[in-house]
């Protein structure tokens, strides 16, 4: 129902594990969440017509959701979760040889630039970090050659997974494999901010680790609380050094594993009769 | 505990008799009025009456053939005062020679036989029932120092009243003076005599010299409970489970029209330990001390149709169980209407003046219909020797709805499908999620003694299960996490699936049927229910705001068209633009030239030369892409 649905190729993905067409896939009755969210998976300018239902990953999101008096959330987990259970042999290798370090620097949008000093940034991975450094950037920032000749300079390898999309164009319907093949492939992921990137690679294995500037984005809504709220609620996360095994329960949580759904019942909660009867 | 399941022969040979302040025309027999009885007080009182022989029994007021036998049998003789007499003389022309009836009220019977005396007095509809619109204008107080009086030293006296702080007359939808037959000549719940609660209703007895040993309530209708409970077990906070499902049950029974469902209510009453203040009537048994411990079953209840058949089961709390102490087959009790019909009485009527006629306007709150078929049974043998006293799996999967926990949800779901396939492929035993019980980490039944007439599968009866459970959280628009489109057979294929079956539109279709029959026998007085005032609100609430919701969907979907319709704008400008390119081209000299040499080399058989032409072309092209 909205465009958001099919950033990063996620709704494709909830298509395939539902048996349907994943090049053009059906239209999902509500709104998806797409990304890791300290709100109730939705920044807190987003607009939402009347009666929508809002598929989120974990419980927690719904009930601060309720708490503003929205309604209709089905916790349904991240369509990542869907996509592991889809492709579980993909890029997968064996644990002695996963190499590396996948960073993943906290990133604007079209509506924003961050702010931070990158330099500052380089000089302390290159301090903490023991293993190759391959850096991650978003779309807008890869763009950007002023900062991807910063980090390739810096002698890291600079990659970027492929692009959003946006009002159902351009959308790299493969961005969230290549990203899971990486993470197969990866010792450890790391970032500035704890984000859905943290929470994807821990899932397949990848040893986590939050630090540095945390940069800014001068359009970031301080409504949910904003990152100094992030930082309280996980302060486990939050760490150069993290508990492998509070990582993996803090994220099982988050991305909400427990309530996956099989392909049935998913059909059921976000298609219509018309996609159902086909 | 004895319970005899024949009655006294009748033969119609009883004594008529006449005392002071007879009521003509009159009846506590029939139409709205019903007499004290029914299959759970019947067997409370055979329990409470034990094995011993009276003398003489006095029972006063309107009392079922039921009970009226049940005394007889365990009395050398019996006087039976009824205050209609027309009453009087249908009751006559069906007891024995034991009986002597006497048309009139208590008062009466007080000045007329002003010496008499017996060793078992009985009022189980509650003193006011016994005194007539000729009476002396006496207090409920003044009335059971009467009643009280006629019982000699050492006799057994037991007492009823009817509470108006009961949650079914909280809920009663008709004003006052509809609610009760009597009150249409005596307003008599103004009485500030009558007592408020079980306490006082004790008091008032012991003020008067009587030794009380029993107290208990009765919930259900206020003349025929559908349970009777000893106060002690009511009187504690109690969480949902068999004894509040059974209440539930009771209260909805209760024939009134009512302006909420009473579940919610008597929930609450329940878990803040009032239930015995919000009972619909209390028992008081006054005289010698008791034989046995208990003599009477701490709870008896009567599990079946509003008939009066089905089961009685008579159980105790210990330990977080309840225990069966015995279930035996209810036999409904013979209404007098039935053995001595009669026609219905006409209302009255204005006489015509000057040719226009009076007719009362028809009430809004008309008479329930007539009860709907019954298609289940119950089967004593059925029950367990005693299950678990928490919260019943229905109550369970509600709460894990409400806070969206649909793991959980699942979880139970998978233990129900177990727990319906331990009862094999094809069972007569009702599969109902409100008799279901969590005993450590299993779903197990037990409690309940309904049975269906013909054997059915386990995913026949798991489909009717869940039908029911549905009419529960969605039809009383509990909270839950599905979305609307999902509601009815998606949801129940949803639950099914959860319960490990995989259900077609059959099964659905049959789950359906059987829930329905299963609705139809439980409340088989119920089944065209009238609509509360509570549900009609709630309805035109959830009416407005599926239509906003509905309008959101709209524009939601609007507004996806609209993006489509500009990326299908863009791809068709990109298609002709290309289209016209791929014209250009085709018509250029280059391409011609290019494709005339083409042919040559083919035509001249130097293929070959092209090949290595094109190959090159290859690498030029790649060139000028990388830079």
């Amino acid at each position: 129902m909205h465009h958001h649905n099919h950033y990063y190729g996620q709704a494709h993905i909830l298509a395939r594990y539902c048996g349907f067409d994943d090049e053009f896939p059906p239209r999902i009755r509500g709104y998806l969440q797409h990304g890791w969210n300290v709100g109730d998976g939705w920044n807190p300018q987003h607009e939402f017509f009347d009666g929508a239902w809002r598929y989120v990953w974990s419980e927690r999101p719904a009930r601060r959701g309720y708490s503003e008096r929205r309604h209709n959330y089905h916790v349904i987990g991240a369509p990542w979760l869907y996509l592991l259970e889809l492709e579980p042999d993909l890029g997968v290798v064996p644990e002695d040889e996963r190499r590396g370090t996948l960073w993943m620097p906290f990133h604007g949008w079209e509506g924003g630039k961050i702010t931070g000093d990158h330099q500052a940034l380089i000089d302390e991975i290159k301090d903490t970090e023991t293993e190759p450094v391959t850096m991650s950037l978003y779309y807008t920032e890869y763009d950007q050659p002023e900062i991807r000749e910063i980090y390739l300079d810096a002698g890291f390898e600079v990659m970027c997974f492929g692009r959003r999309g946006w009002n159902y164009e351009g959308t790299d319907t493969r961005f969230l494999y290549k990203q899971l093949e990486a993470f197969r492939g990866f010792k450890r992921v790391a970032s500035n901010r704890l984000a859905t990137a943290i929470f994807y690679g821990v899932s397949v294995g990848c040893e986590p680790s939050v630090y540095g500037d945390p940069m800014s984005l001068p359009t970031e809504d301080p409504l949910f609380g904003g990152y100094p709220r992030v930082r309280r609620l996980w302060p486990e996360m939050v760490e150069k050094v993290i508990d492998p095994a509070v990582a993996r329960a803090i994220t099982d949580e988050e991305l909400g594993v427990r309530y996956r759904l099989p392909p049935q019942e998913l059909a059921m909660l976000l298609y219509d009769a018309e996609t159902n009867n086909d | 505990m004895t319970d005899s399941t024949e009655s006294v022969p009748m033969g119609g040979t009883a004594v008529l008799g006449l005392v002071t302040g007879e009521m003509q025309p009159w009846t506590d027999y029939r139409g709205d009025r019903r007499p004290a009885g029914g299959p759970a007080l019947e067997a409370w009182l055979v329990d409470l009456l034990g094995d011993r022989t009276y003398r003489h029994a006095l029972i006063v007021g309107p009392h079922d053939l039921g009970i009226i036998s049940r005394v007889v049998e365990r009395s050398d003789r019996t006087t039976l005062v009824v205050r209609g007499v027309q009453d009087a003389q249908d009751l006559v022309s069906v007891l024995p020679s034991t009986v002597e009836v006497l048309a009139g009220p208590l008062d009466g019977l007080a000045s007329d036989r002003a010496d008499g005396r017996w060793d078992l007095v009985l009022a189980l509809a509650g003193v006011e029932r016994t005194l007539s619109t000729d009476s002396a204008d006496l207090s409920w107080q003044a009335a059971l120092r009467l009643l009280l009086d006629r019982a000699e030293p050492g006799s057994r006296v037991v007492v009823a009243a009817d509470n108006t702080f009961a949650i079914g007359n909280t809920l009663d939808a008709r004003p006052l003076q509809r609610r009760f037959g009597d009150e249409e000549w005596l307003p008599f719940h103004d009485d500030e005599t009558r007592p408020g609660s079980i306490d006082s209703f004790v008091t008032a007895v012991r003020g008067l010299g009587a030794e009380v040993v029993l107290t208990t309530v009765g919930l259900g209708p206020a003349a025929q409970p559908e349970v009777l409970a000893d106060t002690t077990v009511v009187s504690v906070p109690l969480q949902e489970g068999w004894l509040v499902a059974r209440a539930v049950h009771a209260a909805r029974a209760s024939g009134r029209p009512l302006l909420a469902d009473p579940a919610e209510a008597i929930g609450a009453a329940a878990r803040s330990g009032q239930l015995a203040a919000t009972a619909d009537s209390w028992f008081v048994v006054a005289g010698p001390a008791l034989a046995g411990a208990p003599a009477v079953a701490r709870v008896v209840a009567h599990v079946g149709p509003y008939d009066g058949s089905g089961t009685v089961v008579r159980a105790a709390p210990a330990d977080g169980r309840w225990t069966l102490l015995g279930a035996t087959e209810a036999v409904p009790a013979r209404s007098l209407a039935d053995l001595v019909p009669r026609p219905a009485p006409e209302p009255a009527r204005m006489p015509p003046g000057d040719g226009q006629g009076f007719e009362p306007p028809e009430p809004l709150l008309q008479d329930l219909p007539e009860p709907g078929p019954v298609l289940l049974g119950t089967e004593p043998a059925r029950l367990a020797d005693s299950w678990p006293a928490g919260p019943d799996v229905a109550t369970i999967l509600v709460r894990l709805a409400a806070r969206d926990d649909v793991p959980a949800f699942r979880d139970l779901a998978a233990r129900i499908g177990s727990a319906a396939r331990r009862q094999g492929d094809a069972s007569t035993q009702v599969l109902d999620l409100g008799d279901l019980w969590l005993d450590g980490d299993q779903v197990v039944g037990g409690a309940s003694p309904w049975v269906r007439r013909a054997p059915a599968s386990a995913a026949e009866h798991l489909a009717a299960a869940w039908w029911t459970f549905h009419d529960l959280l969605v039809g009383a628009q509990r909270r839950h996490p599905w979305p609307p489109w999902m509601e009815g057979r998606d949801l129940v294929r949803t639950w099914l699936a959860m319960s490990g079956v995989e259900a077609d539109a059959r099964l659905l279709d049959t789950g359906r049927r059987l829930a329905d029959e299963a609705a139809s026998s439980r409340r088989a007085a119920l089944v065209v229910r009238p609509l509360t005032v509570r549900e009609a609100l709630a309805d035109r609430d959830r009416a407005l705001h599926d239509m906003a919701e509905l309008k959101g969907h709209i524009f939601g979907l609007e507004r996806t068209l609209k993006f489509r319709d500009a990326s299908l704008k863009s791809r068709e400008e990109t298609i002709r633009r290309l289209r016209g390119e791929n014209v250009e081209w085709r018509s250029s000299r280059l391409f011609r030239t290019g494709r005339a040499v083409r042919s040559t080399l083919r035509a001249a058989g130097l293929g070959g030369v092209l090949r290595r032409g094109i190959k090159v072309g290859g690498m030029i092209k790649r060139r000028l892409r990388r830079s």
